[in-house]
This record gives C-alpha cells, structure tokens and sequence, in this order.
C-alpha cells in the first residue's frame, strides 16, 4: 500500500487552518480570512504556505506576447546569410515541412541590423528603441516549439500544455505566491481589444486551479474596462443606494453568519464584499492615465491628441494601443499586482493587425514591431526609474517564428522549429544571448540541445523562488505542473 | 492498466471522425428511410458507370486534343507542362515485375506502338527517368493478360540502354486487340531505390490516329502525385519531345479526328440507352418515396467521415476501422504491433478483448464497449455512478475521487455503503430518479448543517457526515435561482438549447461576446443546462462563480470565495435586471412594503423575514426602493448557500 499524502487518504484528516485558507485560495479570498482570523500571514494562504522553495530574485511578472507568431529573423536573431543568399533558392539540406505554402526563395529581412549597446547585440530597426535597454536582456535563441498551429503554439507558450484545459502561467504564479496587495486581483491581463489571440480567454484560465487565479481582463481604453466592476447604467441605482446597500447586506449577512457557526465561507464571503469595495475604488485610480504627466505619455508612444485613427495600419497607432498596455502594467505592478500579461495583436479583419505575416512582414511587422519596441523600452527604463526592475520580471514570447524563406515573395510562413524568447528584470543576465540558431534561422544550431516553452517557465518560477517541479496541483488523479513532465531552469541567462 | 489495453480502447473508435450526421427521431421512419437510402446509392453507383462508359473516355479524348491543337498553333517549343506521366510505387528491389496497360474501349486495327520516357524538369532528373532496363510490351483482348497475348517487343532478356526521351516505336502490322500492357521485369534506379515510370503510350491506327488518346490506364501500382504523375498521364498525349513550329498538317489531322468523335460520342447504344431510362425511373421512385418521410434531423457528432477534400475519413474504405497499433512511446513514428478493439481489464470474468468477427462492421466494437460497460459483473460503473450522484447531493463522494476508482484514488469512507448503493441501483431497475429518491430521504441527507464543537474536534471536514453539509450554490444554480425568484425562469423541457452571447468576426476566431447579450431575452430564461456551451470562451459570470471548464472532465468543481464574485454577483447585468423583475414581482403580489419584503424573502430565502430584519430592511425600502433591496437579497449569504 502506498503511503505518500497523495494516495490513499481516508478522508478522515481533520481540516486545519491552512488547508482551508489554501481550499479558499491563495487570493483575494484567502486574505481576506487570514486578516479576519488576524492570525496568518498573507502567505499562509499558498500552497507552499509562505515558503518559498528557494530565494526570490523577482516578486512580479510581465508577460509580453506577441499573438500570431513575430518573426525571429527579422528583429532578434540577425542572419547575415539570409542577405548574402537573398533571392537564391532556399536550400537547407534536408526536408522542409511549411505550414500552408511551399519553400519560396531565401528572403533577407527587409530591414536593417545594428549593433546596440555595450553587448553589441544585432538589432533590426524595427526593434531599434529596445537598443537602448538592451544590455538588460537576456535572448534566448534556440526556443523549439511543438505545433505550427495558433492555437496549440500560443497554449503551449501561454500554458505549457498544447491542449485547453490547463491554467496559464500567470494563474500559477497566482496560485503559488498569492496576492500582494489587498484591493486588486493578483493576476490581470491586457489583451489587444481589437482581436483576441487564439484560443481567447483559455490563455489566461485558471483551468483547475482555485478560481481567484484566472486573470482579471482590462481593455485598456475601452469603454468599461472590467467586466463588473460597477453596475450597468440603471435608474435605481445610486450611490447613496450602494453605499447604504452594502452596509445592510454586511449586516443581514452577519447576523446570519453569527447564527450558523462554524463555517468559515460565510465570513469570507462577507470580506469578499468589503474587498470588492476597496477594489471598486482602487481599479479606476490604477487604470487612470491622466494622472501620469505628458512627458511619461510620450516616452510610452501614447497620442491623446489623435482620436480617430486611419483605417491602414501604421506605427503611431501601435505605438499608442501597446504603449497604453505598458503604462497600465507598470500602474497595476505599482499597486501589487503579482502577474501581468499583455497581449500584442490577433486582429484578422481589415486592416489585419496580426504578427502572423504570411503575405508581408514588411506591412504588419514594421508598425507591430516599432509599436511593441516603443512601449516596451520605456516601460523597462520607467521600472529602473522607480526602482521596480530589481524585482519584476519581464518575458517577451510568441507562438513560433517565421521562415527564412520567402512565401508569395513577401510574407513568412510559420517555423515551430526555432525562434526567440527574451526575458529582462529581476535576477537575469542582461545583455547575454543564450542558444543559438543555425545559420538560416531555421532550425536550432545544435540539434540535440536546445530550449524549449517548458525551460521558460521553469525559469520563471525559478524568479518567483519555486521550484517548477513542487509548484503541483492535484487533479483528476494526477499530480499536475506548469511544466508537465519537462523544463530546466536556464542556468546561463540568470544573474 | 496495460499500454495495450489503451490502445484497444482507440481501436474501438478507429473509424470515426466528426461530421454531419442525418438520423430519424422515430425509430419507425429510421428502418423505413434505410434499405430506400441503400438503394438510391446502388442506383446512382449503377448510372454513374453507365454515364461513364458512355461518356469519359470520348470526352476526354475530346479536351486532350483540344489542348494539343491549341499547343501546335502556338508551336510546342513554348509549352512546357507538369504532366509528367505514370510512375509506379518505389521498390527496394530492382528485379520487380510492374505494368501499366491502356484499354483503348474496343479491339482496335493497329499499325504502331509507341512509348516515350519521362523528363523530369521539377526535380531536374532528366530525360529517361524511370525507364525500365527491361521490359516487354503486349496486346491481348484479354484484360488480364492470360489468354490471346501477342508480344509486340521484348527485351526480357538482356538490359536496353536508357532511350531518354526518344520514342520507341514498335510497328504492328495490322494486329487487332483491345489492351496494350507494358510490363517492366528489371525497375530503372531513382536513389537508393527502383521505379517504372514511362511520359506516354501512343497507340496508332492505319489511319495514323493515335487510338490511346485519353484512354483509361490501369497498372498494378502507381503514384497518384498530379498533376506531375498519374496513370492518366501516360494518354494524355503530352511528353517532353523535340520542339516543333506550328504544325498545321497535323492540327488539320486533329481537327478531323475531334470532329469524328464528337459525331460518334452521341451515338449511345440502345441497350446503354434503355438501361438508363430504367435506372433513372427506378431512382426517382425511391427519391419520391424518401421526400415522404419527415426530414432526418442533422447532427454534428462523432461518426464516419464520407467527405472528400483534403481530408479523407473512413467513408471512401466503407467505414472500415483505421488499423491501431501499439506505439512505443507513444510515438506515431514508432508503430509496434497492430490491435484489435477491446477495453480496460475492469473485471476479469469480463476481460479486455473483445472478439469480434474479421467482417464485422465498426459499430459492433462500440456496442461491445456499450455492453462491457454496464456489464452487472462490471463493479466500476456502477460504484461511480452511485458515487457521482452522492457527491452532488453531499458536495462530496463517499469517494472524494469520483473520477478516479483506481489506485491513485482515495478511498471510500462508507464502503459498506458503497457497495451497497451500486447493488441496489444495479438490481433495481437502475432508476436514477429513484437513487435521488432514495439518497435523499435518508436520515443521512435529512440531517441539519448546523455544526457542533464537540463533533468539529473529531472530524472537522465532516468525512463521517455526523451532519449535513452547506452547500454553496454551483453556478449554474445561482443563475436559476435568480430567474426562478424574478419569476423568469422558463421551465421548457428539452429542445435546441440556447445562446447567451453575440457572435462577433465568424470568419476566422470567432468572439463570442457575452456583454452584448440581451439579459431581457426571454430564450436565454431557460436553465442553465440548456446554455450553449463555448469550449474555447467561458460564460464569465458563470466561470467567476466556479462553473467547470468545459475543455476538461472536472470530477468536482472548485468552490471559491472571492471578491470578483461579490463584484459579479452585485453588477453583472442578470442580476441587475433580474433585481427589477423580482421587485415588480413582488409589488404586484402584495400591497404594502411589510409584506411586499415578507414575500421577497420567502421567494428568495423560503423563510419570513425576523422583526429585527424586517425593520432593517423597511428602512432601506424606503429610502431606496423595493430594487435594490431584491438586487441585495440575491447577494446575501443565505441566497448563496443551502443549509
């Protein structure tokens, strides 16, 4: 008979404080019980029960992803040969099996690369403003993925699995180190309101974990942000009628709970209401952007004084859309939110602002590209500013890269086989390039050693001060990780 | 559990895809619609090979030499085409025996055979690739080649040196017969493997027409790669030759030749004539009939697959199983041995093979699965279900792994009782509605929740059930339990169920946007169980309150408490709009504000309010209106639990 915790309880064993604060979820709703019990730390809540597996380099994530797939080639992983043999017939030697088109010629990258920084890193223009941060990051060139398809690459990168069903990193991280603040979730998510990615919503799911994990989603810019958090339009409503509704219902629910002991849901979902309060109040105030002065809004690429955009697409736009993302994330990171996933592009209708280039990279990726880097840059030199780069983590991802071939002369097709991740922030290595490509940008350099999503992550919870192989959560019979049965940390690009 | 017994369990849906499927609510009409559907496609199969005989061979014959015609006009030198001819299956070994032979419809008066090699520009192969070092060429009548053969050529005997695109002509001096084969005894090299490939096979008549022209071509293997490679290549009369200028002498021969054909293709015998008459008469019969029946009702499920196109189900194999292996490692690339259908090894008398006929037909694998299954000697199915339906009355199982019987589960905590239940529902009449009967008039279930210290010190999380557990509302009760107390809940029974969102960009990733929905539509006031479920985008007010993902099987379901739910619950746009119902219910139900907030809390809670609550809440009555006291209701405690 097995012995080991996960087999063969009996039911019998008695649920102590910890085991309901962890039921009741590391979130919102755990604090609120461990401040009601006045007696637990905030992170008695969590799984690891407010120990971490190992010293935190990093208290709070932000995910950058690229939906559609951006093309490694043409911004991170500089390959000169792609310009000597531009226009010959693409010949690596061995098959090629492309997504939805057949090899078309060698194609150079439409632009230029520099060297940036002291690092001396090859950056493209189109990426030019991370020049100036770049000795910051760490690139990580030899990512391999597992499907050329939207939908299962973006899982595997947004929740290590290529199936629905599983939660997303940031609910993890959620789960395993709870919440750092008491008036706004602890995992929120950005995504680009004109198209969601693939798979929509299941990229930020708490899937099986507690539900407090599954991100909040803010559309920036749109018209009511967050879903709930103040009522629709109503003509009984009023604020007097709130503020005095809620001090009735507290107190009809208190009643009642002091009737029924011994349950201790039904003080939590009393807290819950205080807490909901407190994050009606917080949310508007961490969402507001005219607090931040002109001179911030520039540095991010944001335009206040454009108010209808052209119908193409074009780099001002981008600028302005991802650059209010990063602004917003850099308020949320402020105020203790724990993760922060921000999405770029997935928008198949006309214009199609996508990174998936299969008919012009130079068309989508110029203006998606420059739009990202703008936002991007300023929002790593403002967390240096403010003293925050220390401890946030910055991942930049994308489902897969793009071929060094040309498809229909001018676009990419899907390459799974290799392409770039990059991470920035508390406890990397800034300005290393970690694995490499082989000469085309085709496939990794070192066909038996390479990265893959997996390493990512176990990466980043390495950050975060967990261990990717504790960080578990039983389900349906089987003791589930972010990081399945894979992952290594990567040992080269950590500080 | 074996790795074997897996995949026996894929074996038994080895023919199934998804795809619209057409099925008869009434059983009646369903064997009345079957050997009527069974002979409508007999005799369309039958009109089609009439159609085909008359027909394919004359027309196509008809666009090839249109197509040639047009390639002289402008002179050959400037055509270059893909169709490269007919390339047999690769062999690893050279001494192989493979033919391809014309049929030219009839016996025909022949002067002169002629084949010509392939070149291969794609791959830049080059002239010859693919022809044979040896090989024989023979005319017979008979289709198999077994009797009246005449050999034309043979060179069987010693190796020939690759002839490159020259055509090879063999003169036939008036010999008559109706198939031309070429048989190649020795294959050509390609790589490190052989082949047989040949551009094209002329067959000309005293009239110098070539009479092989669109023929049909059979072989015994082929590569179907078009349009590069096909058996159909070798008569299209294409195949890479000396250049020419523009040719009228053979456009005009051409010309005639298409006229001639076209005069003669309309010449349908009377017996083919007949026959069709007869097939289309019996068919529009059977077509009348069908039309009588009530329309089938479509469904997108699990089924074969007929469909063409770029994927190709089971329906072009007739439904047959696709073979299942054993893969090692789980590897596609790494098949081991093949399996026949079968299950787990839940019980030995039961076994996990099932032995079913070579022949029989696919659907008797998922019977024999339906009938293991609930097999009475099958211990598992009927412990969990028993199990299951405990766990949704008691908010946890007698096994608080009810997805999980094996070894990795938990064990019961009554399993006397267990055993007990999945006999008695097994043995009497497997009734579920009389589980629920019976769980629920039991003391067990009967019990108060209220706790008690002394019993909290023994057996705090209530494993032993010394009381009955507080239930927080699922999800989808919540959403019930507001229509219900608005007076909106649509009770209908069964039926299509409904959509509570908006599709926005339906072309490609579709969004389903649950905030334009309209919360007044009284369709979206059924229960929830009749909610159209999005696989890929959650409900979110119901996902906020803990409803499971739908991508996954979730044995029970997480039960949270948070303040996204306290924000969902007070301003979701249901509940605001359900406040205004419910009080608008209640104003037209009673009078007078005291008994107007008696009746919502009895609506709500089942019980009147207590002086000291009733007091309270006139208060705020008055203050603010019947509203939002009904959208407070729905938030408190006691509306979100049951004792």
């Amino acid at each position: 008979m097995n012995d080991s915790p996960y087999h063969r309880q009996s039911g019998v064993t008695a649920m102590n404080r910890r085991d309901f604060l962890f039921c009741s979820g590391g979130g919102l709703g755990g604090i609120a019980l461990a401040s009601l019990l006045g007696q637990e730390s905030l992170h008695a809540a969590t799984p690891t029960g407010g120990v971490l597996h190992a010293p935190a380099k990093a208290k709070r994530v932000v995910q950058l992803f690229m939906a559609g797939a951006a093309s490694h080639v043409d911004m991170w992983d500089h390959k000169p040969l792609l310009e000597k043999k531009h226009g010959e017939k693409w010949d690596p030697g061995e098959a090629v099996e492309l997504f939805q088109s057949s090899p078309g010629s060698t194609f150079a990258s439409p632009w230029k690369f520099k060297p940036c920084g002291k690092s001396g890193k090859m950056l493209s223009d189109i990426v030019a403003p991370i020049g100036d941060v770049v000795d910051d990051i760490a690139f990580v060139h030899d990512i391999v993925g597992r499907s050329g398809v939207h939908s299962q690459a973006t899982l595997l990168q947004s929740t290590g699995f290529l199936i629905p069903g599983y939660p997303s990193v940031g609910a993890w991280v959620s789960y395993g180190l709870g919440s750092l603040n008491d008036n706004l979730p602890t995992f929120v998510v950005l995504p680009d309101i004109r198209g969601l990615p693939s798979n929509g919503q299941k990229n930020w799911d708490s899937a099986f974990l507690p539900g407090q994990n599954q991100a909040t989603q803010v559309r920036v810019n749109a018209p009511r942000p967050i879903d709930n958090l103040a009522p629709p339009p109503a003509d009984y409503i009023t604020p007097s009628g709130e503020a005095a509704g809620l001090e009735l219902l507290g107190k009809l629910n208190r009643a009642h709970a002091d009737s029924h002991p011994g349950d201790p849901r039904l003080e939590a979902r009393i807290r819950s209401y205080e807490l909901a309060a407190k994050m009606q109040l917080a949310a508007p105030d961490a969402l507001d952007l005219s607090q931040e002065s002109e001179k911030t809004l520039a540095r991010y690429g944001i335009d206040n004084s454009t108010k209808v955009w052209p119908k193409e697409i074009n780099i001002a736009e981008e600028q302005d859309a991802f650059g209010r993302k990063c602004l917003t994330a850099r308020r949320l990171l402020e105020r203790g939110v724990r993760f922060v996933q921000i999405w770029s592009g997935n928008d198949n209708g006309f214009p199609r602002r996508n990174w998936d280039s299969h008919e012009d990279i130079a068309r989508d990726h110029a203006p998606l590209s420059l739009g990202m880097a703008k936002g991007t840059a300023a929002l790593i030199q403002d967390l240096k500013d403010r003293g925050m780069f220390e401890d946030t983590l910055i991942l930049w991802t994308t489902e897969f890269g793009r071929m060094p071939c040309a498809q229909g002369g001018k676009g990419r097709d899907h390459n799974p086989f290799v392409f770039t991740n990059w991470l920035a922030g508390g406890g990397i290595k800034g300005g290393v390039s970690h694995g490499q490509s082989d000469e085309w940008g085709f496939k990794p350099a070192d066909r038996k050693r390479f990265t893959m999503g997996y390493d990512i992550h176990a990466t980043v919870l390495h950050l975060l001060g967990l261990d990717h192989e504790k960080l578990i959560f039983r389900h349906n019979g089987a003791n589930r990780r972010l990081t399945d049965v894979h992952g290594h940390v990567i040992k080269e690009i950590l500080a | 559990m074996k790795q074997e017994d897996y995949y026996r369990l894929q074996a038994v849906f080895a023919a199934l895809d998804r795809a619209d499927k057409t099925f008869d609510v009434d059983p009646v009409v369903a064997k009345r619609r079957a050997p009527l559907v069974a002979e409508r496609t007999r005799l369309d199969g039958e009109i089609k090979a009439v159609n085909e005989r008359i027909a394919t061979v004359d027309s196509r014959r008809v666009t090839l030499i249109g197509k040639l015609i047009d390639e002289l006009k402008q002179g050959t030198a400037a055509v270059e085409r893909p169709e490269y001819g007919y390339h047999s299956a690769i062999s690893k070994e050279q001494s192989v025996t493979k033919w391809a032979q014309v049929d030219l419809g009839v016996a025909r008066e022949l002067t002169e055979v002629i084949l010509t090699g392939c070149h291969d520009t794609y791959n830049n192969i080059g002239a010859g690739f693919g022809f044979p070092l040896r090989y024989k060429v023979e005319l017979s009548d008979d289709a198999k080649f077994v009797q009246g053969v005449t050999t034309v050529a043979d060179f069987t005997g010693a190796d020939v040196p690759n002839p490159g695109v020259k055509p090879q002509r063999f003169p036939l001096k008036g010999l008559r017969g109706r198939y031309l084969r070429v048989t190649a005894t020795k294959l050509a090299l390609r790589r490190n493997d052989y082949i047989f490939a040949l551009a094209e096979l002329q067959a000309i008549d005293p009239k110098g027409r070539n009479v092989a022209l669109g023929a049909n071509v059979t072989s015994l293997d082929s590569i179907e790669a078009g349009p590069r490679w096909g058996r159909l290549n070798l008569t299209d009369g294409y195949f890479y030759g000396p250049k020419t200028e523009r040719d009228d002498a053979r456009i005009a021969q051409l010309e005639r030749e298409r006229t001639e054909i076209r005069k003669g293709s309309n010449k349908v015998s009377p017996a083919d004539n007949s026959r069709l008459a007869e097939l289309t008469a019996a068919r529009a019969k059977i077509a009348k009939e069908l039309a009588a029946l009530p329309a089938p009702q479509v469904a997108y499920v699990g089924t074969i697959h007929k469909g063409s196109g770029s994927f190709a189900g089971t329906g072009a194999n007739g439904g047959k199983p696709r073979p299942i292996f054993v893969l090692k490692r789980g590897d596609v690339q790494q098949p081991d041995k093949e399996v026949g259908p079968g299950t787990l090894p839940f019980a030995k008398e039961l076994g996990s093979r099932f032995d079913l006929p070579a022949d029989a037909p696919e659907g008797a694998r998922r019977v024999a699965l339906a009938k293991s299954i609930t097999d009475g000697r099958n211990p598992l199915t009927w412990r969990v279900i028993v199990n299951r339906v405990w766990h949704y009355h008691f908010g946890r199982g007698l096994s608080d792994t009810p997805n999980d019987f094996g070894r990795m589960g938990s064990q019961p905590t009554h399993p006397e009782l267990l055993d007990w239940l999945a006999v008695e529902f097994r043995d009497s009449g497997q009734s579920l509605k009389q589980l629920h009967r019976l769980i629920v008039t039991s003391a067990a279930y009967r019990q108060s929740s209220l706790g008690n210290p002394a019993n909290e010190k023994i057996d705090t999380s209530n494993a032993f059930l010394w009381r009955m557990n507080r239930r927080k509302l699922e999800a989808e009760a919540v959403s019930d339990s507001v229509l219900a107390v608005a007076g909106k809940l649509d009770l209908t029974m069964g039926g299509p169920g409904f959509q509570d969102f908006v599709i926005d960009k339906p072309q490609h990733s579709p969004h389903y946007e649950y905030d334009q929905h309209d919360v007044e539509d009284p369709k979206s006031h059924r229960r929830s169980v009749y909610r159209f479920i999005v696989r890929s985008q959650p409900q979110p007010f119901l996902t906020v309150l803990d409803c499971a993902d739908p991508s996954m099987s979730v044995a029970s379901r997480n039960e949270t408490v948070n303040a996204l739910q306290a924000l969902a619950m007070r301003n979701n746009r249901l509940t605001v709009a359900m406040a205004r119902h419910f009080a608008a219910r209640v104003a037209k139900e009673a009078s007078a504000p005291p008994a107007q907030i008696d009746l919502a809390f009895r609506l709500a809670l089942g019980r009147p309010p207590s002086a000291k609550e009733a007091e309270a809440m006139s208060g705020y009555v008055r203050e603010h209106g019947l509203t939002n006291l009904c959208r407070l209701i729905y938030n408190l405690n006691e509306f979100n639990f049951v004792d």
